[in-house]
């Protein structure tokens, strides 16, 4: 397989995983693994470095999206409803050190775990990208005292905004 | 009314499928991609070919077929799927439905066509 193959096939899976998403995890790992198999063995009847080709094939494989619509039909799966979970996660993840210090944040990230509407992926990503909600309250008085400090954690702060501005969209798109 | 077909089909397509799946899979046992190949020879049955794996995925945990990981002279294993005899069993009651209500269908068309 070619790089720009090898790069569109990859590219392809990590949106039907993301897709898949609220499957049962044996379900949705045989779907990945056996699509995943489908690609290779349509792949090695093709030229190597056929891009139009392996676009073909993706195309006849069908859109990740359509394909994860069918699969929860499939398994009786309704999208996942949003409910306090989703949006106690949102908001305590990036301030929930504020309102309640350390024990805030803990909080959100166990909403954010328990919640089926994000991917593990997604989960880790909440949890260890700038886990800001802990420490952000910790050094408050840092942040207030102005110099580099105050600089720096503005930055972080905005950087976890960020991270729960992401999460906020994956979940609209688990929404479609 | 003018009917729209295109809703109706797919329903109907997305309803047999299953059965038709099951009944590949009850001549002989096969891996997803040869599945798929079988299924898309016959033109109209599959529009996106992925859409078979929660199929069958979902076919395995009911119990309809079971699959085997085998050896595979090229490349990494690949896992076969067979129908079960829940699965034939389940394909024989289908059928049976199938063409009662076929004919049934074919009974009024005729006759309005006639």
């Amino acid at each position: 397989m070619s790089a720009s193959t090898d790069r569109l096939v990859s590219d392809y899976l990590d949106s039907l995983d993301a897709e898949l998403a609220g499957l049962p995890r044996v379900g949705r790992r045989e779907v990945l693994e056996e699509i995943e198999g489908h690609i290779r063995e349509s792949l090695a009847e093709l030229h190597p470095g056929d891009d139009v080709g392996a676009r073909n094939v993706l195309d006849r494989i069908g859109e990740p999206s359509e394909i994860a619509a069918d699969a929860r039909e499939r398994f009786g799966i309704t999208p996942a409803k949003t409910t306090w979970r989703e949006i106690g996660a949102l908001i305590l993840l990036p301030i929930g050190g504020f309102v309640l210090p350390v024990l805030g944040w803990f909080v959100g990230v166990f909403l954010l775990w328990v919640s089926d509407v994000w991917n593990t992926r997604d989960k880790l990503l909440g949890t260890l990208f700038v886990p800001c909600g802990i420490f952000v309250p910790l050094t408050l008085p840092a942040f207030i005292g102005g110099g580099t400090h105050s600089l720096v954690l503005a930055y972080l702060f905005s950087a976890s905004l960020v991270v729960d501005a992401y999460l906020l969209w994956r979940l609209k798109r688990s929404r479609l | 009314m003018v009917v729209p077909p295109e809703g109706l089909l797919a329903q109907m397509r997305r309803g047999v499928l299953q059965y038709c799946v099951l009944a590949l899979l009850a001549e002989e046992e096969r891996y997803g991609f040869d599945l798929v190949r079988a299924l898309a020879e016959v033109d109209g049955m599959v529009t996106s070919e992925g859409t078979i794996y929660p199929l069958l995925s979902r076919l395995r945990r009911d119990g309809l077929v079971e699959s085997t990981w085998r050896e595979s002279t090229q490349g990494p294993p690949r896992r076969y799927y067979q129908a079960t005899d829940t699965g034939r069993a389940a394909l024989a009651a289908f059928a049976s439905e199938w063409l009662r209500f076929g004919d049934a269908v074919d009974h009024f068309i005729e006759r309005s066509a006639a």
